[in-house]
């Protein structure tokens, strides 16, 4: 479904993707871990289609319709649309824009996209409800701006919600463990599990191994200095917990 | 007077003075004079007086203007598309009460309304008491003009004690007209103690010509009186619109004001809301949405000159292009005035790279107990916004638009009554289809 192949980015001229290779079948998970500051969330972001980062050399090969399209030089809404799915480890406020109608927007996008009827108002409400129970999210949530006056938690679960909505095909989701207590980290696992098909692929960007209890990965890469240093099996995670990053980068 | 010290170049001007004369009582006919006498002795301000630094006027004196003289409504299809017929429609076109497009029959109890230049022929000693007792502000020579040059205006009077259920429409409607005309609507209205009421006054008009609109506004708003006045200026692209709107409030009166500005390719709107007795509740809020060369200058004066007083002032404005707007919000707190509460923002967001703002608060405070606070922002759109959208297939076009309507939303709800809303935001819609859903 996706092949990264020798992929090098960076932000400002500065080089931080220095040659990524890592490719990911549907229905895999893959966790991607690594210290801080190894280019997890550039490569997150590089996939999405950020502006801001620029890709230097390699491709990103992704299927659509049994072709292999290079989403370099996509719009990321494009991207959104042919089903690849970034959960922002920093969630952006949108003010005065109520969820349900940022979500509906969304969905009918894709509903354009692929040439189905767009969801009028009642239905999706029906929709984006049946949803939200999924992630035990508050009714009142709906008529709320997206992401405003949220916790940090509410907003991690928020973009669990629109994952759960969007149905994408690839869902990159990064740090989403990051600032969720423990229940609230179960509520999202679980999402998250109930969202694995064999049709779909998830790579998650996680710091710790904590999430990786809940949401069992195929394979775990460790990410260092741009590079992808080592890749297994999600045993590799509990080794990290255990010893640290130091014996994998020295 | 010769025309050296004419401070605008206006054809015609003996004879359309003498023709009002014979149209006036003694007391409009001296009270016309007289403003023409103050209105003569004083120039055009320019971008030196401090009240008008951002705002030139140097291409009107190169103009020669005409005044109206055909009052005849053309674009009758796009005129009903504007109004409601639930509303209790009140049109004037260049500046005549025009009685047949008018909701003047069968008007609810409590509620008159009438001709101001019949009213004020004859001697209605209220409303000329009212008028003398408002002090000219800072367009005081665009205020004199009017007074001077008005042909007519709407008079609406709301008894004591009545509850106007529908809202009260007042239409200026500019029609047939050539190209650098001068107009002067105007407006009285009398609100009695603790009537309830909601007017909308739109100045609209649906032909591309250019022409200076002097409009000025007058209310007296008596106590425990609520009420629920907006300005709508959606005049047309190369209009020229100066508005003062002099508000009197008395105790225990809650104003609750809306500055909406549409059209118009100058704006200036002076509102000043003076506080005439205790315990009042006063809301002016405002919002710009401009393009292309569009400038729009708001000053606000509130001035309170009693205790105990609240007021709340929001004011919005979304830029695009070139546009440009000014924000002058004054709030004068006399020494009387304890436990004043004053709260001022203004917030812009520019979406076009060469629109521009200066906005400046003004408090001067002479109480020592009192709670004021003041903010301005102005921003873009951010890039991580943008982003963030667009990573949930939401196009970048799109995501301006939300972006947009998420930024005017608020102040758009503010507008409590539906049929006010509804028109703004068709306005607007029109407009920024960007705000479109």
């Amino acid at each position: 479904m996706l092949e990264i192949k020798d992929l090098h980015a960076g932000i400002e001229g500065k080089e931080i993707l220095k040659g990524i290779n890592l490719s990911v079948n549907a229905g895999e998970v893959h966790a991607i871990m690594g210290p801080n500051g190894s280019g997890k969330s550039t490569l997150s972001k590089v996939i999405a289609g950020h502006p801001q980062y620029e890709v230097i050399g390699g491709s990103i090969e992704y299927d659509v319709n049994f072709k292999k399209i290079n989403l370099v030089g996509m719009e990321p809404d494009l991207r959104a649309r042919e089903g690849v799915f970034l959960a922002f480890q920093y969630p952006v406020e949108i003010p005065g824009v109520p969820s349900s109608v940022f979500l509906r927007a969304a969905f009918n996008a894709i509903c354009r996209h692929q040439g189905a009827e767009e969801m009028d108002p009642i239905d999706f409400d029906k929709y984006l409800r049946t949803k939200m129970k999924i992630l035990e999210m508050d009714d009142k949530f709906i008529d709320r701006p997206v992401n405003v006056d949220f916790s940090g938690g509410e907003k991690k679960r928020n973009e669990i919600l629109q994952m759960a909505v969007l149905n994408p095909r690839l869902a990159v989701l990064d740090e989403t463990d990051s600032g969720l207590d423990i229940d609230s980290m179960k509520i999202v696992a679980e999402g998250v599990n109930k969202l694995r098909s064999k049709n779909n692929a998830i790579i998650l960007i996680t710091h710790y191994q904590r999430l990786l209890n809940y949401i069992q990965p195929d394979f775990v890469h460790i990410l260092h200095n741009g590079k992808i240093v080592k890749s297994e099996g999600k045993e590799l995670a509990l080794e990290v917990e255990s010893r640290g990053y130091d014996w994998l980068i020295k | 007077m010769t025309e050296e010290q004419m401070p605008l170049n206006i054809e015609g001007l003996e004879q359309y003075q003498s023709k009002l004369a014979n149209n006036s009582g003694a007391w409009l006919k001296a009270f016309r004079q007289k403003s023409f006498d103050q209105w003569s002795q004083i120039d055009l301000p320019t971008v030196k007086d401090e009240e008008w630094k951002y705002s030139s006027l140097a291409d009107v004196v190169n103009r020669r203007f005409q005044l109206a003289s055909r009052h005849q409504l053309i674009e009758t299809k796009q005129f009903e598309n504007y109004r409601d017929k639930k509303d209790i429609n009140i049109v004037l076109v260049n500046g005549v009460l025009w009685g047949e497009l008018s909701d003047l029959k069968h008007l609810p109890q409590g509620l008159t309304v009438s001709s101001l230049n019949e009213k004020l022929a004859h001697h209605e000693a209220d409303i000329q008491d009212t008028i003398s007792k408002l002090t000219p502000n800072d367009t005081k020579s665009f205020l004199w003009m009017n007074q001077a040059l008005f042909l007519d205006g709407a008079n609406i009077q709301v008894a004591k004690n009545a509850i106007i259920e529908p809202l009260v429409h007042i239409i200026h409607v500019t029609s047939g007209i050539a190209n650098d005309t001068l107009l002067f609507p105007r407006s009285f209205i009398s609100v009695g103690e603790a009537a309830q009421v909601n007017i909308l006054e739109s100045h609209i008009c649906f032909e591309p010509v250019s022409y200076l609109s002097n409009a000025v506004t007058d209310m007296r708003i008596g106590s425990n009186a609520i009420v629920g006045y907006c300005k709508a200026q959606a005049e047309a692209h190369q209009a020229i619109h100066i508005g003062t709107t002099r508000i009197w409030q008395e105790a225990g009166s809650t104003l609750d004001s809306f500055s909406f500005n549409h059209g118009g390719l100058i704006t200036r709107n002076n509102l000043s809301i003076l506080i005439k007795g205790e315990g009042t509740n006063t809301i002016m809020n405002g919002l710009y949405g401009l393009d292309g060369n569009q400038h729009v200058d708001n000053h606000t004066l509130l001035d309170i000159q009693h205790p105990n007083c609240t007021s709340y002032q929001l004011y919005k404005g979304l830029l695009n292009g070139k546009s440009r707007a000014i924000f002058n919000g004054k709030i004068y707190v006399h020494a009387i005035a304890q436990k004043t509460n004053a709260y001022q923002l203004n917030k812009h967001l520019l979406l076009g790279k060469e629109a521009r703002v200066d906005t400046k608060p003004q408090l001067e405070i002479f109480a020592d107990d009192v709670k004021c606070t003041h903010g301005a922002t102005i921003g873009q759109l951010s890039q991580e916004e943008i982003f963030y959208l667009q990573s949930r297939c939401i196009t970048q076009q799109m995501a301006i638009q939300l972006l947009s309507k998420g930024f005017i939303d608020d102040i758009i709800n503010t507008i409590k009554n539906d049929s006010i809303r509804g028109k703004l935001s068709r306005l607007l819609l029109k407009k920024f289809p960007e705000v479109k859903l």
